[in-house]
């Protein structure tokens, strides 16, 4: 049986004056009780008086303690407790990712600055301050992006795809800002703005998708047509509502990042947007026809000439002996690194590719190290460890009431989730080469703090959830 | 009881006390679907790695292996080449190759790098620096730079600097960390100390091995030399390269993508084994002597088409020396020696004729005359034809023959060189005399059969399988059939119109004269191992016996009187020595022919001491062109007299003097000043020296020659006494192509003293040819004139 339940759970009723009892409700509001835990995070106090009756000026350094105290009441409530599982592999992960980050980069560390330690001292900065940020970020009621926040980091958005087309190119692409300390993607942004503004959108019109996209279910008596004519007038509907605003919104990013250009993240984008669209209840007749495009367009790419540059990539893809010291390069190390591992590795800090063999092996390829130093069973655990994050992901995102909740978390998780397989597909000459990161384990402080900060919403996401789940 | 609502529920699996539960909503199952896709796409990767990591994991696994380890050669040292005594001629020794790296060469450097290595490498500057901007990634400058300038160019490459790391931001906005290097120390920069930094980047300085030739040109075409790459070419260095080459070793070790090193304990060290090195026949002093005389002989005949000389010991078949003029220097074997033919070169415009030039000319120099070329042996060859006719019996030492001057063969007639003819003569004689219708007749008599039966037997129609490259398998010859046309054996009689090389010929010789013993010549003794150990020694192989000892003797018998007075070879003559000696002359025929020059192959073969031979040798001049004489017995025989008058000695060959030898041989003038004349007198005379006194003192004053100096035998010394202290003055005369008796006539009526050198000064056929003291001197009476006489007028 298939249950639409709406967007708003309604509100509580207001407590009546008559009765000034206060009664633990069934369960919790998580706004409610997010908004009275975070009054007292923040030392601010808007129920009763104190005793005494006159406000009293507290000291800073009453009040840094007492928020103290509030935060780690925040963190450690067990009512509002994040789910555990989710935060060990979190952890875990960014311990691992880290480690074998350093076990690949130090020796083109060395190479490129004389400095072992240069990547991993940054990272591990950029680890800190994003862990910070992300216990942060979970004290935030998820609830609250939704509408103008939103809206507000789409415009950021923009401007900064906008400004980066503007700003000098690095290392020949529209791709970094440059801050100083370090450059960061707008696309890093824009890929949360995009899980953001879908969620707002598919939990504000849950019902109009899904009912377009299931006319059965509601619309049979009306809609008395041939079954053909039937399907087009359904597709045109489901269009209406589960196509066309994603297009409208979120079309001009894409395209700013294609021009950028910045294909993998484009890819990564689409695919993300389209996981929204399919988990938001979209017709799936428009996954089949673009599932059937893109093999089409596979097909074209792959067996004709009509895209020479693809068609190069291609041919590297499929024999990368094609261009061994070129375009085949990274494909053939990493194979050479992968073999190299067999089944148990040549042991944590012994990988020889990395001796300069993997371009940047602390970047895309890391897994590949991964591979060669802890082997085939060492590289099944960690990806299994990023399948153990996703349905841990998935889990705490659906057991959310709100419907937004679970949509910006099912965002982060497939977004993290595309991330590990297309860098693993990648690496392992499965797909083209794209440049794609492996997310906790790829150097890149400004992405790791990105990720570590939708961790901190996915975080904020399993907390603010009544359901708990085992 | 079922409800009435219930018959409207669909049949589902869910069992009842989940009846509450209302089933996923829309989107746990999207999701659901989601996170299955995720799990397949897993499943895939896993079969993937599983494919890669386990299954067919050699196939990329080896390449990587492969990528990452760097082989460093160890090259192995080439063995030493010793000769017979044990010194060194040939020996390698660590040597450097300069590898340039153009695109590392930093912009700044690039001139003073390539001004130091012009200079150290003694290279041309503009060459190093067009070498230097090569779009390549390594240049190899020089394989052979020796230690000096190894530590000159370390010297200059690594040094101590100060060095920093900076940050740079290049091109692409990426900020990168080099290295700012320093020469003196900037305290308020704060640089590191670092010794041995490279400062001048992209040069590589790596060991080799380098040949060092101990006696320059010295044996060269025997010796042969190491090319560029090291591999021996030419002489032993070629033949017996496999010995001296060793196993290079090598060190494997694990490298970075750049070519850099891992830091892994991964080193495989396999070390290097050292050649074999070669003990030689070659004594290198009697090489030096023989290469002396012989480039002398090549250089005052103006030799057009080299010269060969070849010492063989008889009795081993070890070729003592060995030489071929004009040669070449094995440390520069490249280069062209002969300062003729260089500037032939240089004339020449068309750089690709000028290069076939020099390759020609290189070809040339290296190839070993002595073993590659044939020529026609001429009169040399005559023992041969009689040693053949004495073991078959057709002829006798006591047999006669008669010379008109030419012999008439098959209807055409012959001349001998002394168209006049030489006479009633007898077979030694026919010898001495070099005459050609003695030996047509002989030739005659052995027919076709036999004489090709001995040509065979001597090895003259096969290579001598002597170890050194590049032999030819023999000259052209006449097939026993050709040889029934009597003119052909006639002419082959002689030693004309058939040519064989000169190792054939010396070993052919050499057979004639030791017993009839023929024996393979050989240049290696012995193989010796890097520790000392003998691998191989060479055990002397006796061919066959061509002719009985009996016969042998006669040869030799025949040779010396040859080398004797009256003999063609009479110039070869030194006194102590029983020399046997044979000249030849052969006219070129086949030149002749073709472009009607008269070219000639002056030779000569001699062996010492003809009663138990021990060497023989062999010299010929290859067109020699001398206005005087291109005989053999004019021009060649006086360089075998020089060769031989240093070679005996040294090899500790008995003298055994004649009678008449030990009259002329000198002998130590006692010192008598001081004693009374009688005393004198009988002191001296003891001493077989003739005694003028001049004075009637009773005491003596004065000698000449003074004692202590040696002086002939039967020489006068004029003795002072007091009463007359002064000896009397006389003048040197003109004693220059006079014979030997107008000579002694003169000296004596000069009251001078004479010493008689060179050959011919016992017989009439002797003609002076220089004197020690100008002509005009004014001597003390007395003093000792040494003449040097030689033979004129030899045909053969």
């Amino acid at each position: 049986m298939e249950r639409i339940s709406s967007d708003h759970t309604p509100e509580p009723r207001p407590p009546k004056r008559r009765k000034p009892v206060r009664r633990e409700p069934d369960y919790y509001q998580p706004q409610d009780l997010y908004r009275e835990d975070m009054d007292r995070f923040s030392g601010r106090r808007r129920s009763a008086p104190q005793r005494g009756g006159q406000k009293k000026r507290r000291s800073v350094g009453v009040w840094f303690k007492e928020s103290w105290k509030s935060m780690v009441e925040v963190l450690f409530n067990r009512r509002l407790a994040f789910d555990k599982p989710l935060v060990i592999i979190v952890l875990l992960l960014l311990f691992v990712g880290l480690m074998m980050m350093y076990s690949a980069s130090y020796a083109y560390a060395f190479h490129e600055n004389h400095d072992s330690i240069f990547y991993i001292r940054k990272q591990l900065v950029f680890a800190f301050v994003g862990l910070l940020c992300m216990f942060g970020v979970s004290t935030i009621s998820p609830d609250q992006y939704k509408g103008n926040v939103t809206l507000i980091l789409m415009g950021i958005c923009y401007f900064l795809l906008a400004l980066v087309l503007a700003l000098p190119r690095i290392e020949h692409v529209h791709r970094w800002i440059n801050l100083g300390f370090t450059t960061f993607q707008p696309s890093e942004i824009a890929k949360f703005a995009a899980i953001l503004w879908c969620a707002t959108y598919i939990s504000d019109h849950y019902k109009e998708i899904n009912v377009t996209s299931y006319p059965d279910l509601e619309t049979k008596a009306r809609v008395n047509r041939s079954k053909v004519r039937k399907w087009f007038y359904s597709m045109g509907q489901s269009f209406m509502t589960g196509v066309l605003p994603f297009l409208i919104w979120l079309g001009p990013m894409l395209v700013l990042i294609v021009i950028e250009p910045h294909l993998s993240c484009t890819v990564l984008m689409v695919l993300i947007i389209g996981t929204m669209m399919f988990v938001g209840g979209t017709n799936k007749g428009f996954f089949t026809i673009l599932i059937a495009l893109a093999v089409l367009a596979g097909y074209l790419v792959i067996y004709t000439d009509i895209v020479p540059y693809g068609s190069k990539r291609i041919k590297v893809w499929q024999d990368p002996f094609y261009d061994k010291l070129g375009d085949g390069w990274q494909n053939i190390q990493s194979l050479y690194a992968i073999s190299s591992g067999g089944l148990f590795g040549v042991g944590i800090g012994n990988s020889k590719q990395k001796y300069l063999y993997i371009a940047e092996p602390q970047n895309d390829f890391v897994f590949a190290v991964i591979c060669e130093e802890v082997g085939l069973i060492g590289a099944m655990l960690v990806v299994a460890m990023f399948v153990f994050f996703v349905w841990r992901g998935f889990s705490v995102s659906l057991a959310n009431p709100n419907r937004f909740c679970k949509l910006v978390g099912i965002g982060i998780t497939a977004q993290i989730g595309f991330q590990m397989l297309l860098n693993i597909c990648v690496v392992t000459n499965m797909v083209p080469n794209t440049g794609i990161s492996l997310p906790f384990f790829s150097y890149g402080g400004t992405s790791l703090m990105m990720l570590l900060l939708e961790i901190g919403v996915l975080l904020a996401i399993s907390r603010t959830s009544p359901n708990k789940i085992i | 009881m079922a409800k009435p609502s219930d018959k409207n529920r669909k049949f589902s699996w869910i069992p009842g006390f989940f009846k509450s539960y209302k089933g996923p909503d829309r989107m746990s199952k999207n999701t659901a679907i989601l996170m299955g896709v995720v799990v397949l796409v897993v499943l895939s990767i896993f079969g993937r790695l599983l494919y890669l990591m386990v299954l067919n994991k050699d196939e990329y696994q080896q390449a990587a292996v492969s990528q990452q380890l760097k082989v460093v050669n160890r090259p192995a040292n080439r063995g030493t080449i010793y000769d017979a005594n044990g010194e060194k001629l040939v020996q390698s020794a660590a040597a450097w190759v300069i590898y340039l790296y153009p695109k590392q060469i930093q912009e700044d450097q690039r001139d003073m790098l390539c001004r130091e290595l012009a200079d150290v490498l003694h290279l041309d500057y503009d060459a190093v620096a067009a070498r230097s901007n090569l779009n390549s990634n390594s240049v190899k400058l020089t394989t052979k730079a020796d230690k000096e300038q190894k530590d000159l160019l370390q010297a200059f490459i690594y040094r101590t600097c100060y060095v920093r790391d900076v940050q740079i931001t290049d091109e692409n906005g990426k900020k990168k960390t080099v290295e700012e290097v320093y020469l003196e120390d900037h305290p308020e920069l704060e640089l590191k100390k670092v010794e041995n930094y490279q400062y001048i980047k992209g040069i590589s300085l790596t060991v080799d091995s380098k040949r060092y030739y101990y006696h320059g040109s010295l044996a060269s075409t025997v010796i042969g030399f190491a090319n560029f790459d090291n591999v021996g070419s030419g002489g032993v260095e070629g033949y017996y390269n496999s010995e001296l080459k060793g196993v290079d070793g090598k060190i494997i070790k694990a490298k970075n993508s750049k070519g850099g090193e891992m830091p892994f304990d991964y080193d495989t060290v396999i070390e290097p084994i050292d050649g074999n090195s070669l003990e030689l026949t070659i004594d290198a002093s009697i090489q030096a002597v023989l290469e002396k005389y012989l480039r002398q002989a090549y250089v005052d005949n103006n030799v057009e088409n080299r010269a060969v000389g070849i010492i063989m010991n008889v009795k081993t078949g070890g070729i003592l020396a060995m030489a071929t003029m004009n040669d070449y220097d094995p440390a520069n074997y490249l280069a062209i020696k002969d300062a003729a033919a260089q500037q032939k070169i240089d004339e020449i415009e068309d750089p690709k004729e000028k290069q076939n030039a020099i390759n020609a000319a290189q070809q040339l120099q290296w190839r070993n005359k002595a073993i590659s070329d044939a020529y026609e042996p001429g009169s040399v060859f005559k023992p041969i034809t009689m040693s053949a006719a004495l073991e078959e019996g057709l002829t006798s030492m006591s047999d006669t023959f008669t010379c008109p001057g030419y012999k008439l063969v098959g209807g055409r007639i012959i001349h001998c060189h002394k168209v006049s003819g030489h006479g009633t003569e007898t077979l030694t004689q026919g010898m001495m005399n070099s005459c050609n219708p003695v030996l047509m007749t002989l030739g005659e008599r052995l027919g076709a059969a036999n004489f090709y039966k001995y040509f065979t037997a001597y090895g003259l129609t096969t290579s001598t399988g002597i170890d050194l490259p590049g032999e030819a398998p023999g000259g052209s010859y006449h097939k026993e059939e050709d040889l029934t046309k009597p003119q052909e054996l006639a002419t082959s009689s002689f030693g004309q119109t058939f040519t064989v090389t000169p190792i054939q010929m010396i070993t052919a010789f050499a057979a004639a004269v030791n017993g009839g013993y023929l024996r393979q010549p050989y240049v290696v003794e012995k193989i010796i191992d890097p520790d000392g150990n003998i691998v191989k020694s060479h055990e002397p192989v006796v061919k066959r016996q061509v002719i009985s000892e009996t016969t042998s003797h006669n040869i030799d018998m025949m040779l010396e009187a040859t080398a004797g007075v009256g003999g063609t070879a009479h110039n070869v003559y030194i006194s102590g020595y029983r020399i046997g000696a044979k000249t030849g002359t052969s006219e070129k025929i086949a030149t002749l022919a073709t472009t009607g020059e008269r070219k000639y192959v002056a030779s000569m073969g001699a062996v010492v001491p003809v009663d138990d031979p021990e060497i023989a040798i062999l010299i010929l001049l290859d067109e020699p062109n001398n206005p005087r004489s291109h005989g053999g017995g004019t021009i060649v025989a006086p360089v075998v007299r020089n060769v031989l008058s240093e070679v005996l000695p040294h090899l500790g060959i008995d003298t055994i003097y004649s009678e008449n030898d030990a009259r002329l041989m000198d002998t130590m003038v006692p010192n008598v000043v001081g004693q009374s004349t009688e005393e004198a007198t009988a002191a001296l005379e003891a001493k077989g020296l003739n005694v003028r006194v001049i004075g009637e003192g009773s005491t003596v004053t004065g000698q000449i020659p003074s004692g202590s100096r040696s002086a002939p035998k039967s020489s006068t010394v004029v003795v002072t006494t007091e009463s007359d202290g002064e000896v009397p003055m006389t003048t040197v005369p003109d004693l220059v192509g006079l014979s030997p008796t107008q000579v002694a006539w003169t000296v004596k009526n000069k009251n001078l003293n004479i010493r008689y050198s060179g050959t011919g000064y016992e017989s009439s056929s002797g003609v002076s040819k220089s004197q020690d003291i100008p002509v005009g001197s004014r001597v003390e009476q007395g003093t000792v004139v040494t003449v040097e006489f030689s033979v004129t007028g030899i045909t053969d």
